[in-house]
């Protein structure tokens, strides 16, 4: 036998390609170029988001909620122009939702099913407060697996009054007088702020009463406002308005499509 | 956290019919801790022209001596005073010269130029100018900002009535944003003068 550096006189053939074979695969599967930061980006994520925002304000005797009806990809890309983001759970309760829209649609079902056995159970619709703690738990169970979505609960409370829950992914609960989720959270928090929690003002300056049309009309400003800025915002107001004692409402209006 | 928010800090800008607004908070920290609570990101370049330095405010600093340094050079070759157009120029062209290492900080000019036609415009670190004919915002607070100035600002305010939408907008901005606050500080600059007024916000 010749002296060749590098093969292994001694090793057969058919085992020197097999061990060959085994080396072309595994560097098929992991080539050297890819760093390791290169190979997390690529790991597979269980979530994405899919833009988009919701408001919701409450009353003395009522409760709307509104939000955009687009849905995005990667922020750029309209998946469709009329994604429903708020869901009515039954005659008082109204959820409002950002986020990942997968998870949204399975908590959605959580919800209605659970709502679905306590009307079996009891005969009667849930109130909105107990909804509001059920969907708290519910959030939180998922504590090390959270459902990716702000979350909002609006409705008529036991009392008649307008009720406003605002959630964070791991079911954080908060009672609002107003709030906002989703991406364009940052510029109409500020706003319903401004104009309905008279933060900015003087205590001495007379505050404008909260009336339904205001609240309507300021949610609709918020929207425009929003929309004129974030881009995942747009193309329809969804508006749904919950009355203390009359059926709720839900409207669609025109926003910004580009 | 990124370095264009360890300082924290707002300056936003609005346009007016022969007038412009600009305002500033006073909070300057480090990271979460606050570390002096009167420091106006606003600063007289000119009569009618001023600059506004938001983001990392030791680059903020030097920025605006090299800006100042420029300003004075170019009124001393020129003999005339800097329109707010010219020193955006000027601004952005300092900018872009450190492209590779540049400084973090956002400029933002308003001003009147000599026909006291309202002019303001911001830029992001390495110079790249918007100059829109509404508000514009810069730092920490830009989001809040842009929401409530959207509906805020109209064509044609006149200078009471812009100050009320700027200061009105900063405040609102200012309740949400924990890395800017103590105070703000509004200019509003008109043909034949300006006008200075600290307001009290959020002291936290």
């Amino acid at each position: 036998m010749s002296n060749f550096t590098g093969i292994t006189a001694t090793m057969n053939p058919l085992a020197e390609m097999a061990q060959f074979k085994q080396n072309m695969r595994e560097v098929a599967a992991s080539p050297e170029w890819r760093t390791s930061k290169l190979i997390e980006r690529q790991r597979w994520n269980p979530y994405s988001m899919e833009g988009g925002s919701t408001a919701a304000i409450s009353g003395d005797n009522f409760a709307i909620v509104a939000s955009d009806t687009r849905m995005t990809q990667n922020d750029i890309n309209i998946l469709t122009r009329d994604a429903e983001k708020i869901h009515v759970l039954n005659d008082s309760i109204i959820l409002s939702t950002s986020g990942f829209y997968g998870d949204v649609i399975q908590l959605r079902k959580v919800l209605q099913s659970r709502l679905h056995k306590y009307r079996f159970d009891y005969r009667a619709d849930m109130s909105a407060d107990l909804c509001a703690e059920l969907l708290s738990r519910n959030l939180y169970y998922r504590r090390f697996f959270p459902y990716y979505t702000g979350a909002m609960l609006a409705g008529i409370d036991e009392n008649g009054k307008g009720a406003v829950f605002s959630y964070d992914p791991i079911g954080c609960i908060e009672r609002l007088g107003y709030s906002a989720s989703g991406a364009a959270e940052p510029m109409i928090i500020p706003f319903l702020d401004c104009q309905i929690g008279h933060v900015t003002v003087a205590e001495d300056y007379e505050k404008p009463p909260l009336t339904i049309e205001r609240a309507i009309s300021l949610m609709k400003d918020a929207f425009r406002g929003a929309a004129e800025r974030e881009i995942s915002t747009g193309d329809k107001i969804h508006l749904v308005i919950a009355e203390a004692g009359k059926p709720i409402v839900q409207k669609f209006l025109p926003l910004r499509e580009d | 956290m990124s370095i264009m928010s360890y300082t924290g800090g707002t300056v936003v800008a609005m346009a007016g019919d022969e007038c412009v607004c600009i305002a500033s908070d006073l909070r300057i920290g480090e990271q979460m801790t606050t570390i002096a609570t009167d420091e106006k990101k606003v600063h007289k370049v000119s009569d009618k022209v001023y600059v506004g330095l938001a983001g990392f405010q030791s680059d903020a600093k030097t920025m605006l001596e090299k800006i100042l340094f420029r300003k004075n050079l170019y009124e001393l070759r020129e003999n005339r005073k800097v329109r707010p157009q010219i020193l955006s120029e000027m601004i952005s062209n300092l900018c872009y010269q450190h492209r590779f290492g540049s400084y973090f900080t956002e400029p933002l000019v308003a001003g009147l130029d000599d026909q006291n036609k309202p002019y303001i415009c911001c830029m992001d670190t390495i110079g790249c100018v918007s100059a829109p004919r509404d508000f514009v915002a810069i730092g920490t607070g830009q989001e809040y900002l842009l929401g409530v100035c959207e509906n805020f600002w109209q064509e044609n305010m006149k200078p009471e009535e812009l100050f009320e939408a700027t200061a009105q907008s900063i405040l609102s901005c200012l309740e949400r944003d924990a890395a800017s606050g103590w105070g703000a500080v509004v200019y509003t600059i008109t043909k034949d003068k300006v006008n200075v007024s600290t307001i009290k916000s959020r002291m936290d």
